[in-house]
């Protein structure tokens, strides 16, 4: 009996020592592993367009309007005679850009802000009420106002989303901030001296990374709708940068004429944004020692 | 309690209880035997990860099934064995005829309902008691095991309960069903000495009151010395000495037990001697992911010899209810030199 | 084994002098009672002494010995450290006597920091107050070697040691500075029987190498009674007794120590009627009973007792907070 007992478990483990590392990781985290493939996928492509791009995606041709998918359009062109495809390849770059310069911007802002939050009881009070009443504001809102009042490009797109954002951010550090300060080995760096920045620094921030990391991973695929979301109300990245809200937003008014161009750029944006969450749902499991790793 | 048993009414059986992890088989339990009687409190002792926790959890089949985890052997109550049984049959089984109680009481008492509400669900779930019947035979239950002014504390939610209160109130609960047997898995590790002694009082006033059998896994070898009728050493899986309580600390005999009870700071040796230095028993518990080739125990033990790390030292009588897995009890019991 | 024979006459290395620390409450909009941790506790400490300190949880002997390294701010008194007053010094000013006085925890897998490998962790006090390349590796070397921990083991993360070696690792962190007393507070209670030992005996070996003094928190009293040479007794914030281990274990006076030493289950066996058995549980230290706070459990308490507080009072080292300490011994 115990023999068989061991004998199924060995043979179970046996198998899975034989298979190659990559893939009893990929067995392991399956969601992760996906998404990251997709999101590579993406990124390859992204960095790559200028040379995968079979057109310029801003070179213009009156007399090739609204075509149909063909070997020279892979996608057909829209309403000026634009390549969809390579259009859709440069998109890529806009999206993901503004996605993760957001994810990075928010988190930093969060981290600095946060912390001090955290460790400061005046300034707690101050800057959670500062937070509470940005948060009461749209997002959305927030930002179209904001790219009304400045002038656009990329990078007021980004301080534009990641502004509503920052809130959210600060209120996760602060919590987290404020769990971690209470821990031991907080009071064991008080106990040799460690001076507060230096604690800060080395032991408090450290331990923040993991769940943020996480959360910076969705924040960065919201980024990405939200840019479509501004471009598409034309309160964007500017008109001449082909990111995909703006190719949406110009399909509009010739869709029934040429699906794709309203198609292409949204299947692709909805891809990025399934990937990067793939990726962060992979993160948090990966990451979490509660959940018990499976065999 | 020797000669004049009755029957054994829990039963393990040459227990093996082996789970898989991503770096081999963890052999948790390796081979466990023992009998607990009725009325008699038996103590499992040993340090942690020693498998104590894993044979006493299987015993109610709370740990995960196959893939995860494989049981062999046999664990029999009353003659049926309950590695067999049918998940309906062990939740008629649990809380009713066999119940556990924890370390922790918080984890194990539901914080959003009254006490009053818990011990009622088990009785009119396991005893088809009605509402009413259920809530008074609650708050007697309460008052059986001390706690003063039952009518109000059996509607009162646990987090307004102390740390011993809700001991007292977890142990309310298990006995609710008049079990016949208990297990209880460190019932005072985390409670104060002094509630401790009233917890410990009142498991002993119960046991002898419903004659419920009571198997008591800890780490203090003291609890088990003031306690318990019968010992159960366990070591890396293995149970490697078995006596009559008095036997076991009258003539300790493994060489592991020995070095538990020499690493025990004492209330008794007088202080002008000075200073004892505590026995030390050198190293760590051995990975369990091998299979044992020799006794578990040798690469700490100060009385190994070369065979010992060859042959798995089998389980031998040493005296009536007295049983040794050591090759050179019977030296160590002349008194050896270590 | 003679450091029990200690000079009476030096001036102590530590002097706590009426010790308190008050925790506000809230009852809604209004200040409620406050919670006394701590409530005016004195003791005094000698080179090379242990004095343990033990009681129940919930009795503020962990508040008490955090108090002392200011990780808690105290509410009043004095810690006089070789005759400074650690508890009025600005704490740019105290920072400097960190050195003096450090910290060992309950908890070893909490109290060190998961991201930091062992060498780093040991390190970090060195680093705080002026590292020195060319002499700080040997010296991070030289501690793993003291607590018993191989080499290589600095380059590991906390996780990938057992219980007993991280301990080891916070008592290496600890001497790091070469202080003059070691807080310990709860060290082995986390630890399994055998590897407690270990630590025990690493921590007696220490003190008497380097004439560490510790002051030892714990609630396990064999093992106070073990590495003690001066026992406290602590109940609801209060010091109830003090004295010798010996006069502490062999004729405790207070009722509070008779009946925690009474609870403990001990292997040589006993009689079960020589059990005290204390009724109830401890009363909340925001509301505690008036006069002698033990008062609501003690066999003995009369009508005086509720009346006025008991001081601490006796001749010699042995001193007892009871009214009817003489009667009932």
């Amino acid at each position: 009996m115990e023999d068989t007992m061991i004998a199924t478990l060995e043979a179970r483990l046996e198998r899975q020592r034989r298979r190659p590392r990559a893939l009893a990781f990929a067995l392991r985290h399956p969601v992760l592993v996906a998404g990251a493939a997709l999101l590579l996928a993406m990124l390859a492509l992204a960095l790559f367009a200028p040379w995968i791009a079979s057109h310029d995606p801003t070179e213009m041709n009156v007399l090739q309007r609204l075509k149909p998918p063909s070997a020279e359009y892979l996608f057909g062109t829209d309403a000026l005679g634009r390549d969809i495809f390579s259009r859709t390849l440069h998109g890529a770059r806009v999206s993901l850009l503004v996605g993760v310069a957001v994810a990075l911007l928010a988190a930093l802002a969060g981290i600095l802000i946060g912390t001090v939050a955290g460790y400061s009881r005046l300034a707690d009070a101050l800057i959670m009420r500062v937070m509470d009443g940005m948060m009461a504001i749209p997002g959305i809102l927030l930002a179209v106002a904001l790219m009304t009042l400045i002038h656009a490009s990329i990078a007021t797109v980004v301080i534009a989303i990641a502004l509503p954002e920052i809130p959210r951010v600060v209120r996760l550090v602060r919590s987290l901030v404020l769990t971690i300060r209470e821990q031991p080995y907080i009071q064991a760096a008080q106990a040799m001296g460690t001076r507060l920045p230096l604690i800060l620094a080395r032991h408090v921030v450290p331990n923040l990374l993991t769940p943020l990391i996480v959360q910076a991973s969705f924040i960065c695929a919201s980024a990405m709708i939200f840019e479509a979301y501004l471009s598409f109300l034309g309160a964007g990245t500017p008109p001449e940068v082909p990111s995909w809200g703006n190719m949406m937003a110009e399909g509009r008014s010739v869709v029934q004429l040429a699906f794709g161009t309203i198609l292409y750029p949204g299947l692709f944006l909805g891809l990025t944004v399934l990937a990067v969450n793939l990726v962060g749902d992979g993160l948090r499991d990966l990451l979490d020692p509660r959940i018990a790793r499976k065999l | 309690m020797n000669q004049a048993h009755p029957a054994p009414i829990l039963e393990v059986d040459d227990l093996r209880i082996a789970f898989a992890s991503p770096d081999g088989i963890v052999r948790a339990v390796d081979g466990v035997s023992w009998q607990l009687f009725p009325g008699e409190m038996l103590g499992i002792v040993g340090e942690s990860g020693c498998g104590k926790s894993v044979t006493a959890m299987s015993v109610l089949r709370l740990l995960p099934g196959p893939p995860a985890m494989y049981a062999s052997g046999a664990i029999r109550f009353r003659g049926e064995n309950l590695l067999d049984a049918t998940e309906a049959r062990m939740r008629e089984l649990r809380g009713n005829a066999i119940s556990m109680i924890f370390q922790d009481p918080m984890t194990s008492l539901n914080p959003v309902l009254t006490i009053g509400e818990q011990i009622a669900e088990v009785l009119m779930l396991h005893q088809g008691l009605g509402r009413r019947a259920a809530w008074t035979r609650a708050a007697e239950m309460l008052d059986l095991v001390g706690i003063p002014d039952p009518q109000r504390r059996v509607c009162e939610y646990p987090h307004q309960f102390s740390g011993g209160m809700r001991q007292r109130a977890m142990i309310a609960l298990a006995l609710a069903c008049s079990p016949a047997v208990l297990i209880a898995d460190e019932p005072t590790t985390a409670l104060d000495v002094t509630i401790q002694a009233q917890i410990m009082d009142l498991l002993d006033r119960l046991r002898r009151e419903m004659g419920t059998a009571i198997v008591l896994i800890t780490h203090d070898l003291g609890v088990v010395a003031e306690s318990c009728d019968r010992v159960v050493v366990m070591y890396a899986g293995n149970k490697v000495e078995e006596a009559a309580v008095d036997e076991l600390f009258a003539r300790p005999t493994h060489p592991y037990t020995r070095g538990l009870l020499g690493a025990m700071p004492d209330l008794d040796t007088p202080v002008e001697a000075g200073r004892r230095r505590l026995a030390e028993i050198p190293g760590m518990v051995p990975s369990l992911k091998q299979a044992a080739v020799g006794c578990r125990f040798a690469p700490r033990c100060a009385y190994a010899e070369a065979g010992c790390h060859r042959t798995v030292p089998a389980l031998a009588p040493l005296a009536v209810g007295h049983a040794v897995a050591c090759l050179r009890a019977i030296d160590i019991l002349e008194g050896a030199p270590a | 084994m003679n450091a029990r024979t200690l000079a009476v006459e030096r001036a102590p290395l530590l002097a706590v002098e009426n010790l308190v620390k008050h925790y506000p409450t809230r009852r809604g909009w209004r200040a409620g009672p406050p919670v006394k941790a701590a409530d005016g506790i004195s003791f005094d400490l000698e080179e090379g002494e242990t004095l343990g300190l033990v009681g129940e949880s919930g009795c503020g002997k962990s508040t008490a010995a955090k108090t002392l390294l200011r990780l808690i701010e105290p509410t009043a008194g004095r810690i006089m450290l070789e005759g400074t007053d650690l508890a009025r010094l600005p704490a740019h000013r105290f920072r400097r006597y960190r050195r003096e006085m450090q910290m060992v925890f309950q908890d070893p897998y909490a109290s060190l920091n998961p991201r930091m490998r062992a060498g780093d962790i040991v390190a970090e006090p060195l680093r705080n107050f002026g590292w020195d390349n060319s002499d700080g590796p040997a010296r991070v070397a030289d501690l793993f070697g003291r607590v018993g921990l191989p080499a290589d083991a600095m380059r590991k993360y906390p996780h990938e040691f057992s219980g007993g070696q991280r301990q080891r690792l916070g008592i290496a962190r600890a001497l790091a500075l070469r202080p003059k007393l070691i807080v310990c507070d709860e060290p082995v209670s986390a630890l399994d029987v055998s590897i407690q030992a270990q630590v025990i005996n690493l921590l007696e070996d220490l003190q008497d190498e380097l004439k560490l003094s510790y002051l030892f928190v714990a609630h396990d009293l064999a093992v106070v009674r073990h590495i003690s040479h001066r026992v406290a007794v602590m109940y609801l914030g209060r010091i109830v007794e003090i004295g010798p281990v010996e006069d502490i274990y062999a004729r405790p006076r207070h009722p509070y120590t008779r009946a925690l030493l009474s609870a403990v289950p001990k292997v040589g066996g006993r009689g079960k009627g020589e059990r005290m058995l204390l009724k109830g549980d401890l009363p909340s230290p925001a509301n505690p009973p008036s006069g002698c706070a033990f008062r609501t459990r003690c066999p003995f308490a009369r009508a005086e007792c509720a009346e006025r507080a008991p001081q601490l009072s006796g001749d010699g080292a042995h001193r007892v907070a009871c009214h009817f300490a003489d009667q009932i011994a």
